[in-house]
C-alpha cells in the first residue's frame, strides 16, 4: 500500500519504539503534523525549538534510546541547531526530523529557506537531505542506526515538505542498512594484558570514568574492577554517577572544579585508567602537568581520541564493558594500603564543606534536598556555578541519574532536559537545578511543565548574578563585574505561577525545609526560588591553565 | 612536512564538504586536495596533502575514518605511494625568452599542448616538488599565468 512520506516518518519512529517526541509545528512541517495527530507515540509541543532538543536530549539519556525532535525549515532548524550541537559535543544519540522548503524551491531563498544540511555538519554525526520519498525509509532507518551506534550523537534529517506530501511504497529496511563494517565499529583489545600489568605493578593508580561508561552502561563492570583491585575512581563532569560517590573509593569528579582529592590523585598518579573520556581541558587543567608521572591506559569507543590530547601507553578500543571486563579478567586481587590512607588523608585534610552549616547557602540547599529526594530521581544541573555545585553537593550513586551539558555548556538546557528525562522514565520526579541566569533562557518551558503536568522540581539557585563569570572577575578581573551582577526585577515565583507552575520563595533553610516535603510528594511541576548570596563561591577552583594540584581552597568561617 | 591521505567514499551528498569542514575545523592545513572516480561505481576518491608529521596524519586519517561514508581512509605517505599532480603553464615569450624556456624545460617530463607562436601553454604531470621546481626556473622566460592541480595518489603496497 502506498503512503505519504509524512505517515512513513510517523511509522518508523512507531518501529523504532519512540514513545514521545518533541517539536513545534510550522509551513514547511503541516503535512508530518497532519500525521502526527494520529500517531501511537505522544508528541509535546514545546515553546521553543531549542527546548525541543535538549528536551528530545534528557529523553535518550534518561532512556538510552535515540531521542526525537521535530523543527520547521529555517528558524525552526536554525533554533535546534544549540540543542544538537550541545548533543553532539555530549555524544547524546538523537534524530532531528526538520522541515525543508519544496525540493524545486531549495537554492532559491524561498521563505524560510535555510541551509539546513550545510549549517547542521559541523554539529551532527551525520545529516541526511531527502531527495525523494524513494530514500525516505532508508534515511530514517539509517539515522536510528546512527546515532545509536559505536560513539552516540545526533543525526539529522532534512525532509523538504513535498516529500512528506508525495506517495510511495513503504519498506522499512528490516535488515542493518549501516551494520559494524560501514560504521567502522572495531574492538581491539589486544593490549588488555599490557593494561593489566601496568595496572598490577601501580602503587598510585587511578581510574578516570568517562561519559562513555554511562552510554554503554558499564557502570557494575567499573565497580568490579575497582573493588577487586583497589583503585580509587575520579569521574569527569559527564561521567557522575558512573560511580557511586557514597562508596570508599570515589574520589569524585575531578577538573576545573573537581574534589581536591580527585585533582591530587590524578597529579600524583603512577597509572591512570581512563576510560570513556576525551580528556576535555576542563578536566585535565594545564596539560604539561596532567598525571604527569602516570603511565596512560586509554580505553574509548572512538579511536580518534587516541593520542589527540593526551599521549597513551596503552590504547583499548572498544565498548566500555569489554574493555573494563577484559582487563579485569586478567588482574587478580589486590589492594593498597599506603595509596588509600593517602586518598583518606586527603579527604580530611580538605573537606568540601562545613556540614550541617545553618547559612542558606549551595552546599546546604543541595544537601537538604538530596536528603528529602530519592536516590533514584534523576537529577538535571543547568550551566554555572550551579552546575558545579550540583555536581559538588549532590552525590550521585545510580547511574543514569544525573545529567547536564557538559562539553558545550548550554544555559538553559536545564528544563527542558529534565522533562524529556521525566517523561522517559514514567514520569518520575526529576530534580532540575539552575541558575537565574540561565533558567531565564528557557523559562517559557514551565508553560509546557504546567500544560502537560510533567514532575520536574526546579530549584533556582538564585545569586542574581551571572555568577561563574562574575566569579571570574572576583578572582581573576579585578572585581569589575561587567554584565554580570543585573539588578533584577525578577519574581521568579511569580513567573512560574503566570505559567501554570505553583512557585515559591525562600530566604533560609528553615523556610525551604518547611517547604520541601509537600513540594517534591505533590503531583507536577514546582519551582522554588532560592534566594542565595551573590558573594558565594564555586570552591575549589582550577584556575584556567594551572595545574590540577594548584587548586584553590578555602573553608568557609 | 606533508602527508598525503587517500580517502575512498561512498558517493553521497555532502561528501566533499564534510571532509574539508572536518580538516579546517580540526585546524589541519590542507595543501592540496583532489576528486575523482575510481574503478568501482558509486565509490569516490580523494586525496589530501596536509602539513604535518605521522601522528597529525594519524589523527586526520582516524578523524576522517569516522564519516559514514568513508570506505578506507590512509596515510599513503607511511607506506610510500605514487603521487602526481598536473600543471598547465601558459607563456608569451619574446624570441630570445622562448629559446631559453624550451632549453629549460628539455629538464622536465613536458608537452606543448597547444602553441600559437607568440603564446604557448605547456602541460605536465609529475610529483608536486617537481612541478614547483620547474616553475621556479621558467618565472623569468614570459610566464603568464599557471595552474598547479592537487595530487592523485596511490600506494604501492
Ligand atoms: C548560552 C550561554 N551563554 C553564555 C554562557 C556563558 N556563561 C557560563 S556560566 C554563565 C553564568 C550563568 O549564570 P546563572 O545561570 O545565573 O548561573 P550561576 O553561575 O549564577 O549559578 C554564563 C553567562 C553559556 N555558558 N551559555
Ligand atoms: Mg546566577
Amino acid at each position: 500500500m502506498k503512503k505519504t512520506g509524512a505517515r512513513m516518518v510517523v511509522e518508523a519512529l512507531a518501529i523504532e519504539g519512540v514513545k514521545c517526541v518533541y517539536g513545534i509545528p510550522g509551513g514547511s512541517v503541516i503535512p508530518l503534523y497532519d500525521a502526527l495527530y494520529d500517531a501511537p507515540f505522544a508528541h509535546i509541543l514545546m515553546r521553543h525549538e531549542q527546548a525541543a532538543a535538549h528536551a528530545a536530549d534528557g529523553y535518550a539519556r534518561a532512556s538510552g534510546k535515540p531521542g526525537v525532535c521535530i523543527c520547521t525549515s529555517g528558524p525552526g532548524f536554525t533554533n535546534i541547531l544549540t540543542g544538537l550541537a550541545t548533543a553532539f559535543m555530549d555524544s547524546v544519540p538523537l534524530v532531528a526530523i526538520s522541515g525543508q522548503v519544496a525540493t524545486r524551491l531549495i537554492g532559491t531563498d524561498a521563505f524560510q529557506e535555510s541551509d539546513t544540511f550545510g549549517s547542521s555538519l559541523p554539529a551532527v554525526k551525520h545529516s541526511f537531505l531527502v531527495r525523494s520519498v524513494e530514500e525516505l525509509p532508508s534515511a530514517l532507518k539509517g539515522a536510528f542506526e546512527i546515532a545509536v551506534s559505536g560513539r552516540p550523537g545526533p543525526v539529522l534529517v532534512d525532509l523538504p515538505v513535498d516529500i512528506q506530501k508525495a506517495e510511495g511504497e513503504f519498506i522499512y529496511p528490516e535488515h542493518t542498512l549501516y551494520g559494524n563494517g560501514r560504521l567502522k565499529m572495531q574492538t581491539d583489545l589486544s593490549r588488555a594484558d599490557e593494561a593489566a600489568a601496568l595496572l598490577r605493578g601501580a602503587e598510585r593508580p587511578v581510574i578516570l570514568a568517562g561519559g562513555g561508561i554511562l552510554s554503554s552502561g558499564a557502570s557494575a563492570f567499573l565497580l568490579r574492577l575497582a573493588e577487586k583491585c583497589g583503585i580509587p575512581v575520579a569521574t569527569t563532569l559527564m561521567g557522575k554517577g558512573a560511580f557511586p560517590e557514597d562508596h570508599p573509593l570515589s574520589l569524585g569528579m575531578a577538573g576545573m572544579h573537581g574534589t581536591p582529592w580527585a585533582n591530587l590523585a590524578l597529579s600524583e598518579a603512577d597509572v591512570l585508567f581512563a576510560v570513556g573520556t576525551r580528556f576535555s581541558d576542563r578536566t585535565t587543567g594545564r596539560l604539561d602537568c596532567f598525571a604527569k608521572d602516570a603511565a596512560v591506559i586509554h580505553g574509548d569507543i572512538d579511536e580518534a581520541e587516541f593520542d589527540k590530547i593526551v599521549p597513551c601507553r596503552v590504547h583499548l578500543l572498544g565498548d566500555a564493558k569489554a574493555i573494563l571486563g577484559t582487563v579485569t579478567e586478567e588482574l587478580g586481587e589486590c589492594s593498597r594500603g599506603e595509596w588509600a590512607a593517602t586518598v583518606e588523608r586527603w579527604k580530611e585534610e580538605y573537606p568540601l564543606s562545613d556540614p550541617g552549616s545553618a547559612d542558606f547557602v549551595p552546599s546546604s540547599v543541595l544537601e537538604s534536598v538530596r536528603a528529602e529526594a530519592k536516590d533514584k530521581w534523576p537529577v538535571v544541573a543547568d550551566v554555572g556555578q550551579n552546575q558545579m555545585w550540583t555536581a559538588l553537593f549532590y552525590r550521585t550513586n545510580e547511574p543514569g541519574t544525573f545529567f547536564t551539558s557538559g562539553g558545550l555548556g548550554t544555559m538553559g538546557y536545564a528544563l527542558p532536559a529534565a522533562m524529556g528525562a521525566s517523561l522517559a522514565r514514567n514520569r518520575t520526579p526529576v530534580l532540575c537545578f539552575a541558575g537565574d541566569g540561565g533558567f531565564l533562557m528557557n523559562c517559557q518551558e514551565l508553560e509546557t511543565c504546567a500544560r502537560y503536568g510533567i514532575p520536574v522540581k526546579i530549584f533556582v539557585l538564585n545569586n542574581g548574578a551571572l555568577g561563574m563569570v562574575r566569579q571570574w572577575q572576583e578572582l581573576f578581573w579585578n572585581e569589575r563585574y561587567s554584565g554580570t551582577t543585573p539588578l533584577s526585577p525578577c519574581r521568579f515565583a511569580a513567573l512560574a505561577e503566570a505559567l501554570g507552575v505553583p512557585g515559591h520563595t525562600c530566604t533560609s533553610m528553615v523556610e525551604l525545609e518547611g517547604l520541601l516535603p509537600d513540594m517534591l510528594a505533590t503531583p507536577g511541576p514546582a519551582l522554588v526560588d532560592c534566594r542565595i548570596p551573590r558573594e558565594e563561591l564555586i570552591l575549589p577552583m582550577v584556575p584556567a591553565g594551572a595545574a590540577l594540584k594548584d587548586f584553590l581552597y578555602r573553608v568557609k568561617v | 612536512m606533508e602527508r598525503t591521505i587517500g580517502v575512498v567514499t561512498e558517493e553521497g551528498r555532502g561528501v566533499f564538504s564534510r571532509i574539508s569542514g572536518l580538516m579546517e575545523r580540526r585546524g589541519f592545513q590542507v595543501r592540496g586536495v583532489t576528486a575523482g572516480a575510481t574503478q568501482r561505481p558509486g565509490m569516490a576518491r580523494y586525496t589530501l596533502v596536509i602539513g604535518g608529521d605521522e601522528r597529525q596524519a594519524g589523527q586526520a586519517v582516524r578523524q576522517i575514518r569516522k564519516m559514514v561514508e568513508t570506505v578506507t581512509v590512509e596515510d599513503l605517505s607511511a607506506g610510500g605511494c605514487v603521487e602526481r599532480c598536473m600543471m598547465l603553464l601558459k607563456f608569451a615569450p619574446s624570441p630570445e625568452e622562448r629559446e631559453a624556456l624550451f632549453e629549460v624545460m628539455k629538464g622536465y617530463p613536458h608537452s606543448v599542448s597547444e602553441d600559437r607562436g607568440s603564446s604557448l601553454i605547456f602541460e605536465m604531470m609529475g610529483p608536486g616538488v617537481l612541478l614547483d621546481d620547474c616553475l621556479e626556473n621558467v618565472r623569468g622566460l614570459g610566464l603568464v599565468e599557471s595552474v598547479k592541480s592537487g595530487p592523485l595518489a596511490l600506494g604501492t603496497n
